[in-house]
């Protein structure tokens, strides 16, 4: 058995749909299945504004977004001849909460998610009368029917694991004998019975809750990139496809790549060792990137990838009246975390007289204001802003055991004359992050893919 | 503490009776003062917000049968009672349904989104949602106790958490239903299973309806609770193959080889399983009548079998006292539950 995610990169259109569909109706001839889709592409973003706009009062815009998202579905109904009884119920639902929330113009967090799961119920109870149109017996869950028990951090909700494990058995085990069931992804059921969401990547943890619950054979994430590669191809010309990764090197590797992902989804896999394939619906010849729990030693060393984060920049505090004060650091975190600056990275010398974090450079000239006007003065001699920098990490497990790794990553950069501004490495050595000028970015992510012959098959 | 009893039966009279006989003592040495605020037997409900008096309300209880015409008798059903009743604690000890768990399910789950701690001798609710219902109550900052569910008053759970604390438990193999256990037994002496039953039945030990007991049900039940709480497997009652002893033969041959048969239930790596197997009379997990007896392997200082009797209003009334002792520690404080 298979969970297999949809996600909203392929959910454009009906003949979309059609293929999905015309895809599982042959697929669940020789497996079984159980489906988890994401919402229309944009309607989750539409839904966000929505609620916005409802909050503010803003009757005019919310009119606007509730009709194009009508619309939208609609016409792929009709394309599709459905009946689409599920949609306009869900439909008639939404306009009814945005209007109340418009008259009363303010939202709740919990309003918020329940607007936002929406999506994911109107492209589910689409596919699944598909389905049923072609003959196969489906039925549509909400994310919360399927047996996805969370607690209550709205916008970003985490899952209760052995609760979910518990309800997704009891509620898709006995049917599944003779039915598809389609899973609505991204929302979750608090214990109060209230719809959560669970934030950016929501629907590929539906699916791994899923599958990790149903202990099944691969859950695929189905989307329209091939899968994870070893850079980023418009940087590397011979960036190639990993076809097989661990899950703590994907953990690292998920912030990078086309696809930008929240590792989240990852960890109710490890804990069942369910093994996770990347797979692009566009090129259902490849076979996509197996994330699972081995890890593949390649012979050229055991950096597997190479990723760059563009646009950052390291905030410097110095002062001599630093060393050997407690509490420095944790100062200097505590009020960038206040101010929701998020630290990327984070750098310390043995002598302590200075501490260098990595931040967004959307945040860079606030986290420096901010930290001037907080901490500067007898202690913290220095704030300093370097502004254009670039992050990269090569990323690969078993660099604990392999004498020479940093050494032959800092060599690569620097004959190419490229300087090393900042560095850190996490105690689990799968990832060496170092930071270098904005410019020499993508000659230092060229440095090591060739180093360490990522281009090269396994 | 304000208490709601829902199941008025031999646990539950068994465990009011324990309270007044106690209730100096649970003052005295734990600072302990039960006050009883609802109690519900399968057809009617009693309330009082200041406290029901115990020894007339089971006065009542065994003169009427039921809780019919008492003084402080209320409309409301038992949902609503958990729901709507202010108490800290329920204490659910309605009959065990290990097909759909009710009614004892709901009422756990009214308890916990009510904001009640919950003390049970229920099996059905954790045979077929132990790792949800602990997550949950967990995660709301409530507890769940229920040491009765298992052994009656020998304190299994008790046992593996709080002495073996520490190791891993690498397996639980057990005599978890002494009905079974008793027909075994006098099996050995040459009587049919049919006879073994009948006398069971006579004697107190076994239902009217012995299906949940010889067919392996209960064990299954309670063997799930054991390897929740031991092993940390995230079971439920789907996960057990089981299997009964109605077609249990106990040939002379087996027993002259110094060996018998047993209903065994087993939760290791492999998985759990309730069924028939044969042992060696020496076999710690051998005993007589009606008793239980569970040896916990643990990885370290390996196996360790505890016999006791496994069932009883008084025996389990006692596991329940010691819950809301445990209960009572924890909320004042100080000494961490298992």
């Amino acid at each position: 058995m298979l969970v297999m995610k949809f996600g909203g990169s392929i959910l454009r259109s009906a003949s979309d749909y059609e293929e999905i569909a015309e895809y599982l109706q042959e697929f669940v001839n020789t497996e079984r299945a159980v489906v988890v889709v994401s919402a229309m592409r944009g309607i989750t973003d539409q839904l966000i504004n929505l609620g916005e706009y409802a909050a503010r009062g803003d009757e005019f815009r919310v009119k606007g977004l509730l009709s194009s998202i009508r619309e939208k579905h609609e016409e792929v109904c009709q394309q599709l001849g459905l009946s689409c009884k599920l949609l306009n119920e869900e439909l008639e639902r939404l306009e009814k909460i945005t209007i109340g929330i418009t008259y009363i113009g303010e939202i709740t967090p919990g309003l918020r998610d329940l607007i936002a799961s929406i999506g994911e119920n109107l492209s589910g109870g689409i596919l699944s009368e598909l389905l049923q149109k072609r003959g196969i017996r489906s039925r549509f869950f909400t994310g919360g029917e399927a047996g996805i028990v969370t607690d209550d951090s709205y916008g970003e909700a985490h899952p209760l694991m052995k609760a979910t494990r518990v309800y997704v058995r009891s509620n898709l085990l006995p049917i599944l004998e003779d039915t598809v069931p389609v899973v609505a992804g991204f929302s979750g059921l608090s214990q109060e019975g209230k719809v959560t969401t669970l934030g950016r990547g929501g629907s590929d943890l539906t699916a791994v809750l899923l599958g990790s619950s149903l202990e099944v054979r691969e859950v695929w994430l189905w989307s329209d990139v091939d899968g994870m590669l070893t850079a980023d191809p418009k940087i590397v010309k011979d960036a190639r496809l990993i076809k097989q990764i661990s899950y703590r090197e994907a953990i690292e590797l998920a912030h990078f790549g086309a696809k930008r992902m929240h590792p989240r989804f990852l960890e109710p896999a490890i804990a069942t060792n369910t093994p996770i394939r990347i797979r692009n619906f566009f090129n259902r010849d490849c076979s996509g990137t197996l994330i699972s729990s081995r890890e593949v030693i390649r012979e050229e060393g055991v950096v597997k990838a190479v990723g760059l984060r563009k646009d950052v920049a390291i905030l410097t505090v110095r002062g001599a009246g630093m060393v050997g004060r407690p509490g420095t650091a944790a100062k200097l975190f505590s009020i960038l975390g206040e101010n929701r600056i998020n630290i990327m990275m984070i750098s310390q010398s043995i002598s302590e007289s200075d501490i260098s974090v990595v931040v967004e450079r959307d945040n860079a000239e606030r986290a420096r204001g901010i930290i001037e006007a907080r901490l500067l003065g007898p202690i913290y001699r220095e704030v300093l802003l370097d502004r254009n920098c670039a992050v990269l990490a090569a990323i690969g497990a078993g660099m604990r055991g392999t004498p020479g790794v940093a050494a032959r990553v800092f060599d690569a950069v620097s004959s190419r004359g490229i300087n090393v501004k900042m560095i850190a490495q996490g105690s689990s050595e799968v990832n060496i992050s170092f930071v270098v000028d904005e410019r020499d970015g993508e000659e230092a992510v060229r440095a090591i893919h060739s180093e360490f012959s990522l281009g090269k098959t396994d | 503490m304000r208490i709601i009893i829902l199941g008025l039966g031999v646990v539950g009279k068994a465990f009011l009776r324990l309270l007044m006989v106690e209730k100096e003592d649970l003052y005295r040495k734990y600072g302990l003062d039960p006050s009883i605020v609802a109690v519900a037997d399968s057809k009617t409900a009693v309330y009082n917000p200041s406290g029901l008096d115990m020894e007339r309300l089971l006065d009542h209880k065994e003169r009427v049968g039921s809780l019919e015409g008492h003084p402080d008798q209320t409309d409301l059903d038992t949902m609503s009672l958990v729901k709507e009743v202010e108490a800290e604690v329920l204490v659910e000890v309605t009959p065990s349904n290990l097909t759909t768990g009710e009614p004892g399910l709901s009422h756990i789950k009214g308890a916990l989104t009510s904001g009640k701690h919950v003390i049970t001798a229920n099996k059905g609710p954790l045979a077929l949602e132990m790792p949800a219902l602990v997550e949950l109550f967990d995660h709301k900052g409530l507890r769940i106790l229920f040491s009765g569910t298992v052994g009656g008053g020998t304190p299994f759970l008790k046992f593996v958490k709080k002495c073996l604390a520490g190791e891993r438990i690498v397996s639980i193999r057990g005599v978890l239903n002494g009905t079974t256990n008793y027909i075994l037994n006098r099996m050995e002496h040459g009587i049919s299973f049919q006879d073994a039953l009948k006398e069971a039945q006579e004697k107190g030990y076994a239902e009217a309806d012995p299906t949940n007991d010889v067919d392996g049900w209960d064990s299954a039940a309670k063997l799930v609770i054991l390897s929740n709480w031991a092993m940390d497997s995230g079971v439920t009652m789907n996960d057990v193959t089981v299997k009964g002893i109605r077609d249990v033969v106990l040939h002379k041959e087996l027993l002259k080889e110094g060996k018998t048969i047993r209903l065994i239930a087993t939760s290791d790596d492999v998985g759990l399983r309730v069924q028939p197997e044969v042992l060696p009379r020496n076999d710690p997990l051998v005993v007589p009548g009606a008793l239980n007896a569970v040896s916990f392997t643990a990885e370290i200082s390996g196996r360790h079998t505890l016999v006791g009797k496994g069932a009883g209003g008084k025996e389990t009334a006692a596991a329940l006292i010691r819950d809301l002792v445990e209960l009572k520690m924890y909320m004042r404080g100080g000494i961490e539950l298992c």
